[in-house]
């Protein structure tokens, strides 16, 4: 009896969900799922504190400068109470700001001014871009037709994503901007499958989890995806004297990470949140014959969807066009202004399609945001993420080493490096220069080195922190950071292991790398 | 008469200005590298070492700049044959005239007070931290010939140690990598490095480090301890058994 009122109550959910008119996302603390997580929430506080008082009170001075030193104690105090959440993500947000302050690791006006970050602003823009796809019913028109099409079982549904992701991955370089553009589609297909704010599933944890991998990783597919893509390139052309051209990058790198996020589809689901039997078809009363009449009942499209089509193909050209907005504008839109410029037309009075209250901003999650940008930006501004490569580049003995052992450090430190920042290009200009420096010590062509570290760049996955996907795709609250920290260790391992096989054999045929155990001349 | 007359003295005059300032502009010597390392005593005596390579040399004067108003104690410490003399922020050193078209000319001097004092004035509000001390070389080549590499080392007295490198110039040049500055041990004692691969005339380098005590306050240690233990008694709840339910009463 209890059981039958629950379901139905849970159904009452879910079409409600379909039918909602506007995305909201509650800052109600997540409860803990089982007695695990409650140990970890009683004992995540004084695990912060002592982490914070180990690394402030370690012996300092040489290279390591005291705002760097408590500036690492502050990272580490919230980077376990976010894992552990004693309390919510934001409130250890504000609480970093005001340790960042207090230990005089950052300045008032850089801790405050991360609230204006083009992060924070896209996220921003985002929900009311989002809320316009969700009244106007658009994205539930494109969600109920993408499960009609091709979301059958819950695979299918998440390998359309991904393949989805493939496909934007080389129209639009910003990854946050690719975020924004599916997250509505991302919600609407997870209420499907019964994943929701207050219910997440397995699903919906693999589901924003693979959308990340899909939009971090493949962003890596050319060098292109990203800017900092370029900047490596750049670094290895001007300090390794190597040009790497458009084809070397793709040739090489894509079959990596197109592997490695078809191998996280398969394993996410199987694996790491196996998706039961009972979550593998849409959680609907009716099943697909439901599916089918909804989107029979919406029938043509009402002129509100016709003008969300428009105003989100005009946000959605800005994006694509970026290279040409010189020469067309005169300045460069970049995509917080795109997404701006979407938003004044969306509440505009009358030709609009969305009141200031309908869009429903999550402020908790853009005070998380901010609070993670200060914490990353006085990690790099103080100098403590370059003190840590450098310390471990220099306490390693790679002298005499045979290429593919260097190599395999050198790939795994650039890879899970990510965790310790933040912004993918600081982390591409302390680390290529670095690499290429040692490349050239120890005797190697710095592009075999240094392009495969290069390619590592993207895969920001590990933590909600690491980038701009990451602190939007978190924003949903269908997944933890120790769910985030898992499934993105899983992804960054399966990505050394493809780049050690491939040094071995597909960028050794293509001529980037030397013999697996070739020594040094 | 008179004017023919004037118009010669002018022209001589012009010639013997020209003979005074060609050979001025000319410097006697181009500055490879120049590496300088400043050890800095708790009580802000600077002591200053500097290392020059001079290329193409020609005897006469040269004239290096060093970064600080006034020095003391100025002496060569090699070659002999060298020598030496202050003037403001300069240090005119004169190669003898069978100097070696290359030669590395070690000076050594000292500057007092080179750490600012932050302490505010009576009745003036601080606007830092006690004990905080600022390290500000600033460095310009204000002569004309480019230096080529510069080096700046200096290291912290004892009892004080890097709170953060603020600032670094010049700026990074494109294609160059960074950091422009960075913390060191230098010689086994903390300091600071700027590195600069060439500096022309009228180019500026500096370096902004801001010192604090070495020890640190026991405060964060109390509060951190106190604020652990609080929470430990006050959400042991979180992980209290539910309790059973009481036994219906009969």
């Amino acid at each position: 009896m209890a059981s039958s009122v629950a379901t139905i109550a849970g159904e009452a959910r879910l079409h409600a969900l379909l039918d909602m008119e506007k995305m909201t996302l509650s800052s109600k603390p997540r409860p803990a799922q089982s007695a695990t997580e409650r140990w970890m929430r009683y004992l995540g506080f004084p695990a912060g504190i002592a982490a914070f008082l180990i690394i402030y009170y370690l012996p300092g001075g040489g290279s390591l400068g005291g705002a760097a030193q408590a500036g690492a104690a502050c990272f580490a105090l919230a980077l376990i109470w976010w894992v552990t959440e004693p309390f919510p993500t934001y409130v250890t947000s504000l609480a970093l700001m005001f340790l960042l302050l207090v230990t005089r690791s950052s300045g008032p006006k850089a801790i405050l001014d991360v609230l204006g970050m083009d992060v924070i602003w896209l996220n921003l823009l985002a929900f009311i871009l989002g809320g316009m796809l969700v009244k106007t019913r658009l994205a539930r028109r494109m969600a109920l037709w993408l499960v009609l099409r091709f979301g059958h079982t819950a695979g299918w549904a998440l390998l359309a994503f991904l393949l989805l992701q493939l496909a934007l991955a080389p129209l639009i370089p910003a990854t946050a901007a690719r975020t924004v553009m599916t997250l509505p589609l991302i919600l609407v297909v997870a209420a499907i499958y019964g994943s929701t704010e207050d219910t997440p599933n397995a699903f919906g944890r693999n589901l924003m989890l693979l959308n990340l991998v899909g939009i971090s990783v493949l962003s890596s597919v050319s060098m292109t995806g990203s800017s900092a893509n370029l900047i490596a390139v750049g670094f290895i052309q001007t300090m390794g004297d190597h040009r790497v051209y458009y084809l070397d990058w793709a040739l090489a790198s894509a079959p990596v990470a197109i592997t490695a996020s078809l191998l996280m589809w398969a394993i996410g689901q199987r694996a790491i949140f196996r998706i039961p039997a009972a979550e593998r078809t849409p959680r609907l009363t009716g099943g697909l014959d439901m599916i089918r009449e909804k989107y029979r009942e919406m029938g043509p499209f009402t002129a509100g969807e016709k003008k969300a089509i428009a105003i989100f193909g005009v946000v959605l050209f800005l994006w694509m066009s970026d290279i040409f907005h010189l020469r067309w504008f005169g300045v460069e839109i970049t995509p917080p202004f795109a997404a701006l410029i979407g938003a004044v037309i969306v509440l505009f009075p009358r030709w609009g399609v969305l009141q200031w209250a309908d869009a429903d901003i999550p402020w908790h999650l853009l005070i998380f945001s901010a609070g993670a940008y200060a914490g990353g930006l006085a990690l790099d501004d103080t100098g403590a993420a370059e003190w840590g490569v450098r310390m471990l580049f220099g306490n390693l003995a790679l002298q005499g080493l045979p290429f593919g052992v260097v190599y395999t450090i050198i790939v795994s430190v650039m890879m899970y490096s990510h965790l310790l920042t933040t912004s993918k290009t600081v982390r591409t200009m302390i680390m290529i220069p670095i690499v290429i420096t040692l490349s050239k010590a120890l005797g190697w062509d710095p592009v075999s080195l240094a392009l495969p570290a290069a390619f590592c760049i993207d895969w920001v996955v590990g933590l909600p922190i690491s980038g701009k996907p990451n602190v939007i795709l978190f924003s949903t609250n269908q997944y933890s950071v120790l769910d985030n920290f898992k499934y993105g260790m899983v992804t960054c391992t399966i990505g050394v292991v493809l780049l050690v096989v491939s040094a071995a054999t597909w960028f050794h045929w293509l001529g980037l790398t030397p013999a697996f155990w070739a020594v040094a001349p | 008469m008179t004017g023919r007359l004037e118009s010669v003295c002018a022209a001589a005059a012009a010639i013997a200005l020209a003979c005074l300032v060609v050979p001025s502009l000319a410097p006697a010597a181009e500055i490879a590298r120049y590496d300088a390392r400043v050890r800095i005593a708790a009580d802000g005596l600077a002591r200053v070492t500097l290392v020059l390579d001079l290329g193409r040399v020609t005897p006469g004067t040269v004239l290096i700049p060093i970064g600080y108003r006034a020095t003391t104690n100025l002496r060569v410490i090699s070659p002999i044959g060298v020598t030496a003399a202050g003037d403001g922020s300069l240090i005119r050193l004169t190669v003898p005239p069978d100097a070696p078209e290359s030669v590395r000319v070690t000076v050594a001097f000292d500057v007092a007070q080179a750490l600012e004092l932050t302490d505010p004035a009576p009745g003036e509000r601080a606007t830092l931290p006690p004990g905080m001390r600022h390290l500000r070389p600033a460095f310009m080549n204000s002569q004309p010939g480019a230096i080529g590499r510069f080096e700046f080392r200096v290291m912290f007295p004892d009892g004080l140690r890097a709170h953060a490198l603020r600032d670094a110039l010049p700026k990074l040049r494109k294609g160059e990598a960074g950091p422009r500055a960075r913390l060191e041990v230098i010689d086994g004692q903390p300091g600071a490095v700027l590195f600069v691969d060439r500096i022309g005339q009228g180019e500026a380098a500096s370096m902004f480090v801001e010192l604090v005590p070495v020890s640190r306050s026991l405060g964060w240690l109390l509060a951190g301890l106190a604020l652990a233990i609080a929470y430990l008694v006050g959400f042991r709840d979180l992980v209290r058994s539910p309790q059973a339910p009481e036994p219906p009463r009969s």
